[in-house]
């Protein structure tokens, strides 16, 4: 029920999170962000079980910043995504997982821009794009038809929005009974706005939110 | 026991006078937390070690420890010294008697505690928090409570309440112990107390509590919004377990302090007792920092508070509804919390009304003199996120882990309900009248079609001035009513179609 992506460019790279913050058939809210700014230059996006998240994510950012205030330097994404992984995979055997579905997305002075995909299961990866939640299964393929590793910015945010109308739309491709419109807005895999960021070497740049209301 | 409390020198030895926490003396001597004095030995209570094996079992992760140590912050090990992590750490020295005395009896904290803040002024809650301290200490706490004010005051500081403030006595695990108790205990043994490993071979979920006298039922219509009047909180009154009402008249809104309600929704135990637990936190926390915490930080701190019992059976689900002001030690006008009646009915717009005038005036005047850098109140509408928002605050917390801002929230069986009602017509613009008939409204309608809602209906209203509750009115009546507009409603279409 939630969405996450990340696409990488040549120097940027490009990420969006659904708003929605469900629970069980009700969306509590329409307007949640579910990225986490661990440094100026790093943002975590995380989903995945209720409380989990935000505890790990705020966990995470926490010592990222407490890294940077003892050494002076902040950890690099590489760096950053790997003691995130680390974390999840010392809970992982323990009596108390976190079950959460992560990407980080940063940038670095010298090894350029980096999308690192973590599941529950404290595996890391790091790719040219990548996406959690059932929205995945249907725009892993799209990104795989179109993604080219010298994608521009306009073009990289022209691919988001094909990945994420396909989400929002196709997900309850069905129509009511006069094929007219889609279902009403409270079902679950209805997912209207995303949240859009893209981080490159200046920081971290809030995009414009993608809505898609009913045709 | 009247022998007993002549004693004039302190005792050494931990043997407890009152025999509450008889369990606790074996473990105070082997940990050495407070030596002296036995009603505060109720921090020893989590500090034996079967109830160390009994709330690592029961317990969560490590969170917040993590951040302040270093050492572990590179190691390797998953389990925490002690299960139970908890937002707060001990200190071992004797000041914290204090807190430990009152923290000992939570749940005997008598009803009245909260009432004080509500209708007396400022000046006597020092006054009160003495007064409450001594009551729960035994006589030798309070006869070496009064030596270290004593050779305090000697020292130079004033007051005894500035002495607590300055020591800042945290608790490493909690002092209420909750679900598995024999269950560890039987089955693994005495664990070591540097044990670096949970014990695996725990066939079982994480949740393995004391079996239960009935089956608990979390039936309950509650809801929340913020609206231009401040926060409005709604809820029936029915108690449910398993099919049977419990209790028709029961409070689903407890007030924390004068400026916050919370929504109760899940085990009413569970968050009876979260609650006033919450209630006393702030309360430390206005004491120790002279102001008073946001309902955001209000939020934040039960929901880590809550943390550790994350999959186990404990449920509290609440939305806390409060209106977050500026310095109160200012000697603001609008600090009193009021608890006034309104009868039932229409009529009593009137007084809110005026009331709200009253407050927009006054938070709007309040703004302006108070050392907070918004200057208007739309303003701080938009800059929330700054540390100096004064305005109402409504936040969902569950002891899932949720914890979400937002300005419309409802909770429980009959929750759902109540939103299709609310979608239609909760705006920011609502006058007070309309905002109760829309709750009132709410609840009347998920009460109709949810079966663990019912009974009555709450209504309380949260602005600058602190919060006011409505009359419980029976839904009962409503329905009837409802009923009778009904049938004038068919006649009068019979007539007009006949006619």
């Amino acid at each position: 029920m939630e969405y996450l992506i990340g696409i990488q460019g040549p120097d940027y790279v490009l990420v969006a999170a659904d708003n929605v913050a469900a629970s069980s058939i009700i969306q509590m809210k329409h307007d949640y962000d579910k990225m986490f700014k661990l440094s100026e230059k790093i943002l975590l996006l995380c989903v995945g079980e209720a409380g989990d998240t935000v505890q790990f994510a705020e966990y995470i950012q926490k010592n990222v910043q407490l890294y940077k205030m003892r050494n002076g330097y902040e950890l690099s994404p590489s760096a950053a995504a790997n003691f995130t992984r680390k974390n999840l995979a010392d809970y992982l055997r323990s009596r108390t997982p976190y079950h959460v579905n992560l990407l980080l997305a940063g940038h670095d002075e010298s090894d350029g821009p980096g999308l690192f995909y973590m599941d529950y299961m404290a595996s890391l990866a790091k790719a040219p794009f990548a996406a959690h939640g059932y929205g995945a299964f249907l725009t892993l393929s799209i990104l795989d038809r179109y993604y080219r590793p010298d994608l521009s910015r306009d073009e990289a945010v022209e691919l988001l929005k094909k990945c994420v109308e396909e989400v929002s739309l196709k997900t309850e491709n069905c129509l009511g009974p006069d094929q007219s419109e889609p279902l009403n807005k409270r079902f679950i895999l209805n997912l209207p706005s995303f949240n859009v960021r893209l981080i490159d070497r200046d920081g971290i740049h809030d995009m414009e939110k993608i809505t898609l209301t009913a045709k | 026991m009247k022998g007993r409390n002549r004693r004039t020198t302190p005792k050494r030895s931990p043997v407890l006078a009152r025999g509450n926490f008889s369990r606790s003396t074996t473990s105070v001597q082997k940990h050495g937390i407070l030596k002296t004095h036995s009603k505060c030995h109720v921090l020893g209570v989590c500090r034996a070690p079967v109830d160390q094996a009994a709330v690592m079992g029961h317990g969560r992760r490590q969170s917040e420890q993590h951040l302040l140590d270093p050492e572990r912050l590179s190691t390797t090990s998953t389990a925490s010294r002690h299960g139970l992590e908890h937002r707060y750490r001990t200190r071992t020295t004797e000041p914290s008697a204090t807190l430990s005395g009152t923290e000992s009896n939570p749940m005997k904290l008598s009803g009245a505690a909260s009432s004080p803040w509500v209708e007396t002024p400022r000046n006597a809650d020092a006054a009160w928090v003495k007064k409450r301290s001594f009551l729960w200490l035994s006589d030798t706490c309070r006869l070496r409570l009064r030596q270290t004010a004593h050779t305090l005051q000697n020292a130079g500081l004033p007051d005894i309440l500035v002495w607590q403030v300055q020591e800042a006595g945290y608790l490493d695990e909690s002092p209420i112990q909750f679900g598995q108790i024999s269950t560890m205990q039987s089955s693994s043994g005495i664990p070591s107390q540097e044990t670096s490993s949970l014990p695996e071979s725990l066939p079982f979920t994480s949740s393995q509590a004391v079996p239960l006298p009935f089956p608990m039922a979390h039936g309950t219509t509650t809801l929340a919004f913020m609206f231009q009047g401040g926060v409005l909180a709604a809820a029936d009154t029915r108690s449910s377990c398993s099919g049977l009402v419990a209790c028709p008249a029961s409070q689903k809104i407890l007030p924390i302090h004068s400026h916050l309600v919370g929504t109760t929704s899940g085990t009413s135990a569970d968050c009876a007792l979260w609650k006033r637990i919450l209630s006393r936190e702030l309360r430390l926390y206005q004491l120790r920092y002279g102001r008073r915490l946001s309902t955001r930080g209000a939020a934040k701190l039960l929901s880590h508070m809550l943390h550790p019992f994350k999959g186990t059976e404990l449920c509290v689900a609440a939305t806390l509804c409060g209106w977050d002001g500026g310095e109160p030690d200012d000697g603001c006008r609008d600090h009193e919390g009021s608890e006034m009646e309104h009868g039932e009915g229409r009529e009593t717009t009137k007084t809110p009304k005026a009331h709200l005038e009253k407050t927009a005036g006054a938070s709007g005047e309040k703004v302006s003199v108070s050392k907070t850098q918004s200057s208007s109140f739309t303003k701080q509408q938009c800059s929330r996120r700054k540390i100096s928002f004064s305005g109402p605050s409504l936040f969902y917390v569950c002891s899932d882990g949720t914890r979400l801002e937002g300005s419309l929230f409802s909770v429980g069986s009959g929750s759902p309900y109540a939103y299709s009602i609310l979608d239609q017509g909760v705006q920011w613009g609502l006058t007070v009248e309309e905002a109760t008939s829309i709750a009132r409204e709410a609840v009347y309608r998920a009460t109709h079609r949810d079966a663990y809602s019912g009974n009555s209906v709450d209504v309380y209203h949260v602005t600058s001035k602190g919060w006011t509750r409505r009359t419980r009115e029976d839904l009962k009546e409503e329905y009837y009513r409802e009923k009778e507009r009904q049938r004038l409603e068919r006649e009068r279409r019979g007539k007009t179609l006949s006619g």
